[in-house]
């Protein structure tokens, strides 16, 4: 379980990230998804120990993430939108990276590799920028860790892998992984990620599953313009148009346009989902 | 799990270090080690040309080329595990399941014993061979280190012998070595600090020291000239400042050390990315 509580992050004179709380728990895929610069990496790196908070704390099952204790790295994967590129073939890496990680198997990284079609002899630092996020991505994969920080994992990636890649999440995380994906591309992963989170303006607007959204928003698809929509958004086929459930009945949430409504109706989307 | 030092995760960490070293630096420390053998050919080589005579360096030249080489590969500790201070390969490294404690002393290891002692074998060996094959190259430098220090220990004898003062051969020895791991550290503590122009830091810092402490040699130097003209310089009082002035200089050099030591722990301990 992580649990962040009144967390709050300034680059010099910058706040970044001002009383933020919110839990995640475990077996989830959250999608932490924002606009620029509103500290979704920030919250990652706060989240795996790479930074310390400067107000509030964060806690993994009761660890401090910055104590770096290496039982919780062991427990958990950072994965960053640049990844390093090694001097080493694909295989060495994980040879000699993945000893470190109790539950690491070799196997499963070169399985997930060559789903991707990346040769293991490969050396990292020759490869393109989407091999490289590959090589890492099927090395995060099978270090089988607990908590997955993946910040923006399908940038650089082409059409079939990023297909690949949540296929690669869904079937190769276990049950109780918890991962927290940051992105911008909310179509490559809308079908992955639940809960979201959405954050805006140093605080969070919203945390909530894909039930939770439904139950309270209506996607619709039609063509048929209806008054009171929040959202509405023009398609080659109709339109999408988002409002408040007032029936019960179920939609399919529509991630970009979720989001899109969000930003619309901040205020009314907070008293909404009571934050 | 032992959070603060296991033995068996830091042997773990200690060989991927030590091979992340050899694949990231081996280039650079075959080189420096190398140094020998370039300067060798190079010598050979202008005698050739200008004299059309086979010459090979004289000691002398070959021992300053030692010592250039060996001030080299203390600068370049700056490089060593300066990554640390980059933004991708920082967070890879800070995200590896070690300790603090196990980094830092793997770090220390590296730094102080598998550096050195790879470029002292890769220059020793290649002079020593340079030795061997060649008549005109004179003594290996290996054998005539072992020389020169027979020569210090005499040295100190002798000295010991004339103004009487204990100067302890393992002391001069301590000394010597503690000015190495002091110069080490610097050059590593200056490569984890500073994110750009490293060496340009670590000098910086070293100009700005040497002026402060010129200042205030400049300031108490006058008081002790006063202070000397006051008294009568005995071989007594001598034997003292001699000695003192020796436990001084170990003294710091150690403290030195250990405060670079100490810089380098809280460095791994507070960095960010």
């Amino acid at each position: 379980m992580i649990e962040i509580s009144n967390l709050g992050f300034s680059y010099g004179p910058l706040a970044v990230l001002k009383n933020i709380s919110l839990k995640a728990s475990e077996g989830n895929i959250y999608g932490l998804l924002g606009e620029n610069g509103v500290g979704k990496t920030t919250l990652l790196t706060l989240l795996c120990g790479l930074k310390k908070p400067q107000e509030g704390s964060i806690t993994v099952d009761g660890r401090n993430p910055f104590g770096r204790e290496p039982s919780l790295l062991a427990d958990q994967f950072y994965l960053p939108d640049e990844v390093t590129p090694v001097h080493a073939s694909a295989l060495s890496f994980a040879k000699e990276h993945g000893v470190f990680w109790p539950h690491f198997e070799l196997d499963k990284f070169e399985t997930i590799l060559s789903e991707f079609e990346v040769a293991l002899e490969q050396k990292m630092d020759a490869m393109s920028a989407g091999q490289l996020k590959k090589t890492w991505i099927a090395f995060a994969l099978a270090c089988n860790a607990k908590y997955y920080y993946l910040d923006e994992p399908t940038n650089g990636l082409d059409i079939p892998s990023k297909a690949q890649f949540r296929k690669a999440v869904t079937k190769y995380t276990s049950e109780d992984s918890t991962l927290i994906i940051s992105t911008h591309q909310v179509r490559d992963l809308e079908n992955i990620i639940d809960p979201i989170i959405i954050l805006d303006n140093k605080e969070v607007l919203v945390n909530a599953t894909m039930e939770e959204i439904s139950a309270k928003l209506f996607f619709d698809y039609g063509t048929e313009l209806k008054p009171g929509a929040l959202y509405l958004e023009q398609t080659p086929g109709g339109c999408i148009q988002v409002y408040p459930n007032t029936t019960g009945e179920e939609s399919k949430v529509n991630v970009e346009a979720f989001f899109n409504t969000v930003h619309a109706h901040k205020d009314v989307i907070k008293a909404m989902f009571n934050l | 799990m032992n959070q603060s030092f296991s033995f068996q995760r830091f042997w773990t960490y200690f060989k991927y270090d030590v091979t992340q070293m050899w694949r990231n630096h081996s280039r650079a420390a075959l080189l420096i080690g190398g140094a020998s053998a370039i300067f060798y050919i190079l010598w050979v080589m202008f005698s050739l040309v200008f004299t059309q005579e086979w010459h090979s360096p004289m000691v002398e030249a070959r021992v300053i080329m030692f010592l250039v080489a060996f001030l080299v590969l203390e600068l370049y500790q700056v490089k060593t595990y300066g990554y640390l201070t980059e933004k991708k390969a920082g967070s890879s490294w800070l995200m590896i399941p070690a300790s603090r404690g196990e980094k830092f002393v793997s770090m220390l290891l590296v730094t102080l014993v598998v550096i050195p002692v790879l470029f002292l074998a890769v220059y020793l060996i290649i002079d020593g061979f340079l030795s061997l094959v060649d008549p005109t190259y004179g003594q290996a430098l290996f054998t005539g280190f072992t020389g020169a220090y027979s020569k210090v220990l005499e040295g100190i004898a002798e000295l010991n012998g004339q103004i009487d003062i204990n100067l302890s051969p393992l002391g001069i020895v301590l000394t010597t070595l503690a000015g190495f791991v002091c110069n080490f550290l610097y050059f590593l503590l200056c490569g984890i600090c500073f994110k750009r122009n490293k060496l340009v830091g670590a000098f910086a810092i070293l100009f700005g020291v040497s002026t402060i402490l010129s200042l205030l040699m400049g300031f108490v130097t006058p008081r002790f000239i006063e202070y000397f003209q006051d008294i009568e310089m005995t071989e007594e009082l001598m034997k003292s400042w001699t000695q003192g002035l020796l436990n001084l200089s170990m003294i710091l050099s150690v403290l030195m050390a250990v405060g670079f030591g100490w810089g380098i722990w809280r460095r791994i301990k507070t960095i960010q990315h």
